[in-house]
């Protein structure tokens, strides 16, 4: 499979395996991606690598995903990228949340692993944003 | 003090030549010394003191009245000094001890008497009426004065002890009140911060559970799709069972903290207006591939008096109606279900979904909404499940202020119907879908 260079993607989730799922599926795919377990780790990723998706774990209520998003955002850190966030909480409202929180996307976990690639390509072509 | 001054001054001025010791001025002097004294002891609240000066003064007055008219040969005194001691057992009954009054009363009466007989008089009478002859009478209304008064009194100072009771009564009562309500702040305080610990614990507990079961999915999932390399048929039959019974005991913790996440008051109700008939044909497409896995048919049906909007939470409602689908598919082996929706009187809407599974026994119909209940309760039952997916059911559709209800034979399906009321600015736009 050719590598996808259009998409790019940094994960943020601070469960090591969850972190290496996301990086088998997107090894899969050959996207490049970078896996990272916290903020700080992400936003020193962002200063120097420009990325097309930013995967970030959320864990509501005690949760820093929102204050990432903000810095990511207000810092113009990754120009131009799309925010996604992903959860294993679902059902109460996380994704509303998600995005109030400037996310562009939300991933529900457990997800299908055919369904993640196909949806980051769908959100970057998507220019207008969800 | 003015004014006992000017008193004073005038009674000199004018009695200069009378300053006898039972003359008008020296009984006036007199008088306004006891108010003097009395008005002094009820600027220092001494009641009692004045209380005494009170009839003091009623004595004298009664008895000077007495002596002087009877001195100046006047009748008019004899009269009116019958009511001035009366008043003296009055002015006692008010202010003294209630064991003082009839003691009081019979001072007044020896005081009238002594009046009568003790004190020369001037020579003086009434036309076929002796002064000596009103003494008896006026004696016995005195004493039976002081008795009526006595017992008024008495009857005064009960009502007055109940009503203090009552006051003192009520004034613990409103303490008890305030204990109360500072006991119920501080439960309600506890119970919030129970709740809110509660709410942390489950949040937690749940992401402590459903991340490793999650990353097991994932990995597997992984395997699966050939991203580890490739597996023999077995190898990959294996991780198809790894798959299917990770994604149980998920689908187990999801319902077993939904349960309690419901039941801790955790879960809020988003309400928004919801096209019901979107819900359900969503929720049905997502079970139809279920359903004809086992051969069942399932079909919908949207009456045309289903209402385009409701007010609801569309997350809840979507997962009712998949709960109730789910549960029809479970307990199904051969034949159809079918969900139909439908406006109703009184500002109501329905879904009914039924199937023509293996039903339920009469005196089960109501169990089966409690948690962890099954029809089949045994070890060895057919039917998987936590029994929890219709305590779940109830328990949201109460959240969105309907009931549920179910009518069952054994061997011929049951029907499971949910009733909603209209709200708000659903009701406000009632229209029905023109389909």
């Amino acid at each position: 499979m050719p590598q996808d260079r259009s998409l790019s993607v940094l994960v943020v989730d601070s469960d090591p395996f969850m972190g290496e799922i996301f990086g088998l599926i997107l090894a899969h795919y050959d996207v490049p991606h970078h896996i990272v377990q916290d903020a700080e780790a992400a936003l020193a990723y962002l200063r120097h690598h420009p990325v097309a998706v930013v995967i970030v774990d959320c864990s509501p209520p005690e949760d820093d995903s929102g204050a990432l998003a903000r810095q990511i955002r207000d810092g113009n850190l990754a120009p131009g990228a799309k925010l996604v966030a992903t959860s294993i909480f679902e059902w109460d409202g996380t994704q509303p949340e998600a995005l109030q929180w400037d996310f562009d996307g939300f991933i529900p976990k457990p997800f299908d692993i055919n369904d993640i690639v196909p949806y980051l390509r769908g959100l970057v072509q998507d220019t207008t944003g969800v | 003090m003015l004014l006992v001054l000017v008193s004073l001054i005038t009674s000199a001025l004018i009695f200069k030549d009378e300053w006898r010791p039972l003359s008008f001025p020296t009984l006036h002097i007199l008088g306004l010394i006891i108010c003097i004294a009395a008005a002094v002891a009820i600027i220092e609240n001494r009641i009692v003191f004045a209380g005494w000066m009170m009839v003091l003064f009623a004595l004298a007055g009664a008895g000077g009245v007495m002596l002087l008219s009877r001195q100046s040969g006047s009748v008019a005194g004899i009269l009116l000094a019958v009511p001035i001691f009366c008043m003296v057992p009055i002015v006692a009954a008010m202010v003294l001890p209630y064991h003082l009054i009839i003691p009081i009363s019979l001072v007044s009466t020896i005081s009238y008497a002594i009046v009568h007989f003790v004190i020369p008089t001037g020579d003086f009478r009434i036309e076929g009426l002796r002064a000596e002859q009103t003494t008896v009478p006026v004696t016995l209304l005195l004493l039976f004065e002081g008795i009526l008064l006595r017992q008024l009194r008495l009857e005064f100072d009960a009502r007055l002890t109940e009503m203090r009771k009552s006051v003192v009564e009520i004034e613990r009562a409103k303490q008890q009140a305030d204990i109360a309500r500072q006991q119920a702040e501080a439960d309600r305080r506890r119970a919030e911060d129970a709740d809110r610990a509660k709410s942390q614990f489950l949040a937690n507990i749940s992401h402590e559970l459903r991340t490793p079961l999650n990353a097991i999915i994932g990995y597997d999932e992984a395997m699966l799709a050939g991203m580890a390399g490739r597996f023999t048929e077995q190898q990959h039959g294996l991780l198809e069972r790894i798959q299917y019974n990770a994604r149980r005991l998920l689908s187990l913790i999801n319902d077993v903290l939904d349960l309690s996440k419901i039941e801790s008051g955790a879960h809020e109700v988003y309400w928004a207006p919801v096209d019901p008939t979107q819900v359900i044909r969503t929720a049905a497409d997502n079970l139809r591939s279920l359903a004809e896995d086992k051969g069942i048919g399932l079909e919908v049906t949207i009456d045309p008096t289903t209402p385009a909007i409701v007010m609801s939470d569309v997350n809840k409602l979507e997962q009712i109606v998949v709960n109730l689908l789910s549960n029809a598919v479970k307990f199904t082996e051969a034949g159809r279900i079918r969900i139909r929706t439908c406006g109703q009187a009184g500002g109501m809407w329905q879904i009914t979904v039924s199937d023509t599974g293996i039903g339920i026994p009469p005196d089960s119909q109501t169990s089966i909404f409690e948690p962890f209940r099954q029809v089949d309760g045994s070890l060895r039952r057919r039917h998987q499940g936590t029994g929890l997916g219709l305590s779940i059911t109830k328990r949201l559709v109460e959240m969105l202020e309907g009931t549920i209800s179910v009518a069952s034979e054994p061997g011929n399906g049951s029907t499971f119907t949910v009733r909603f009321p209209l709200h708000r600015a659903a009701a406000a736009s009632l229209t029905t879908h023109d389909r």
